[in-house]
């Protein structure tokens, strides 16, 4: 068979299924935006944007390379890349915090195994703490209470998310407290990240590493001596939860009683959905 | 661009009559190697499948009701295709990088400093590769643009609320790409054998020691045993270079066909 009438041939095959489709009514509408080429079709103008703003930033900025690895001579300064800094600030809150770490660092230490003595005779073994220690527990190295306890909750949060939140509401207006976690997971891995950096802090800004009511906390809750660093770090990511949830209520509130037209509207369509 | 109902699409589609030159090329080619391999039973299919998915568009919550307003948070929704365009970049440079990187602890000397040959092949690519320094910063570039891109989309997502049904698994497929992103950025910064990258090893190492039961084995797995060595880099290397960008590829690809299949979640 000759490539003309081959290609023939398509020009009509393709021709046939089309209106058979449109004939059999197959065709099923879908619940989105259409990403190709709708969606694409806007988006290439901001990558073509994007590609000449990074050979231009690319050309202007080369990389430095660091002096070669020294086994021997450790830098004043350890870090990971920047994005990583987060979970290096989750490993030292595990390390720093009382709190998670027992009066007087009472519940770590060197970790206990099942097959350890230890693990089957806390009451006997087990630091002298007057708190009864759940064998299940045991002891915990101080770098696991970072690794794993606060590591974990975050993983799970992130990975569990669209099987609790469920629902058809698609705004942070119509579910203020989902949009307040955002914040909140925003706010401590930001956090977490400047903690990380806490003794370039601490030697830049003395002023960070002031006790804050000492005297004043002391007697009654021993655990939470902090410095102001950490303090700004424990209350800023509150803070701003609670202002995120407290100003989309006062905002919906403000909206409803104007009888705000989009709001109404809004609101309209979330009950036809 | 306004409404588009299933009329105007069937009349696009019913002018599909006489192809143009490049289109009457590309069959012929496509014939070509039909002859051989049978395409076209796929091709029914695959064009089958294709006219079923977003063939009537919907109307956005602005045209419903006739809003005079714009979607003023577009722009975030680009950032899933910018993290995906900078992978390639990445993975362009990087390949020219392997041509000239050594993965090997071995002693050598530059300039009267004690370094390795893994470094000493960093600094032949700084200085004597022609415009070598130039591709590591577009490897350097494309790699914090992908981080910065993947963590913004992930916050567009999470606030758009786009995760909810249908797009649970997508966003599962996302959180796993978010992981793998982490972790190209971890083993590549390992890579040059610097001051930092060494350090950066060692507390990798210790994190994966203090993994409680499995810790030793991890650290076998991914450093090569307790201590840093050539076994790390070679470990590392092949991390960077084959397994991760691999599967962070596959990954992505199956990730926006996806969101292809099922369009994205209707901004309103
Ligand atoms: C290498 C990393 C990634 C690439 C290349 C990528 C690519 C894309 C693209 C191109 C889209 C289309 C819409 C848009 O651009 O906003 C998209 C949508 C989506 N992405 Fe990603 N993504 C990545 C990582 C992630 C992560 C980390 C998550 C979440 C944990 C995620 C979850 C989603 C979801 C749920 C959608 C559907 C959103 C909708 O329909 O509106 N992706 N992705």
């Amino acid at each position: 068979m000759s490539l003309k009438l081959l290609t023939q041939e398509y020009v009509e095959e393709a021709q046939r299924m089309d209106s058979e489709q449109r004939a059999e009514k197959t065709l099923r509408p879908v619940e989105g935006f259409p990403f190709w080429p709708h969606e694409m079709i806007r988006n290439i103008v901001v990558l073509c944007f994007f590609t000449a703003a990074m050979l231009y930033v690319t050309s202007l900025m080369p990389y430095y390379l660091e002096s070669p690895a020294d086994p021997a001579g450790q830098p004043a300064v350890i870090l990971p890349d920047w994005y990583l800094l987060w979970s290096y600030g989750l490993l030292k809150w595990g390390n720093d915090l009382e709190i998670l770490n027992g009066p007087g660092g009472a519940w770590v230490g060197e970790p206990w195994h099942f097959w350890d003595r230890e693990w089957w005779t806390p009451w006997d073994m087990g630091p002298d703490t007057g708190i009864v220690q759940m064998p299940i527990v045991g002891p915990m190295n101080a770098e696991t209470v970072g690794l794993i306890g606060l590591h974990t909750p975050l993983i799970i949060f992130i990975f569990a998310l669209p099987f609790f939140d469920r629902g058809k509401a698609q705004r942070p207006q119509e579910q203020p407290l989902m949009a307040s976690l955002g914040v909140f997971l925003l706010a401590v891995l930001s956090t977490a990240t400047i903690y990380s950096i806490n003794n370039v802090i601490y030697d830049r800004w003395p002023v960070m590493a002031t006790p804050i009511l000492q005297e004043q906390i002391e007697p009654f809750l021993q655990f939470l001596q902090w410095d102001l660093l950490s303090w700004l770090c424990a209350l800023i990511p509150v803070l701003l939860t609670v202002g995120t949830y407290v100003g989309i209520r006062v905002w919906r509130e403000r909206m409803m009683e104007r009888g705000d037209r989009v709001y109404t509207l809004n609101r309209n369509y979330h009950r036809v959905r | 661009m306004g409404p588009e109902t299933s009329d105007t699409m069937d009349a696009r589609r019913d002018g599909f009559t006489e192809p143009g030159p490049v289109g009457r090329m590309l069959l012929a080619l496509f014939a070509w190697v039909d002859e051989r391999f049978r395409l076209r039973n796929y091709a029914d299919e695959f064009r089958h499948f294709y006219y079923q998915i977003n063939l009537e568009l919907p109307r956005t919550h602005t045209e419903k009701y006739n809003l005079r307003v714009i979607w003023y948070w577009y722009p975030l929704y680009t950032l899933g295709s910018i993290a995906f365009l900078a992978f390639i970049f990445a993975a362009i440079s990087g390949i020219l990088l392997t041509f000239y990187y050594v993965p090997s602890t071995a002693e050598a000397t530059v300039n009267g400093v004690q370094a390795t040959e893994a470094w000493e092949s960093m600094t032949v690519i700084m200085t004597e590769v022609p415009l070598g320094f130039g591709i590591r910063a577009l490897h350097f570039w494309s790699g914090m643009v992908m981080v910065w891109a993947v963590v913004l989309h992930m916050f567009r997502v999470y606030f758009t609320q786009a995760y909810k049904k249908p797009r649970e698994l997508n966003w599962l497929l996302g959180v796993v790409l978010f992981l793998l992103t982490m972790g190209l950025g971890y083993t590549g910064y390992i890579l040059p054998w610097s001051q930092l990258s060494y350090w950066a090893a060692i507390i990798g190492l210790e994190m994966s020691i203090a993994t409680p039961i499995l810790g030793q084995y991890l650290a076998g797995l991914l450093f090569g045993g307790v201590e840093l060595g050539q076994q790390t880099i070679t470990r590392m290397y092949v991390l960077h270079v084959i397994l991760l960008p691999l599967l962070t590829f596959g990954a992505a690809v199956l990730h926006v066909v996806i969101v292809w299949w099922q369009g994205i979640a209707e901004p309103h």
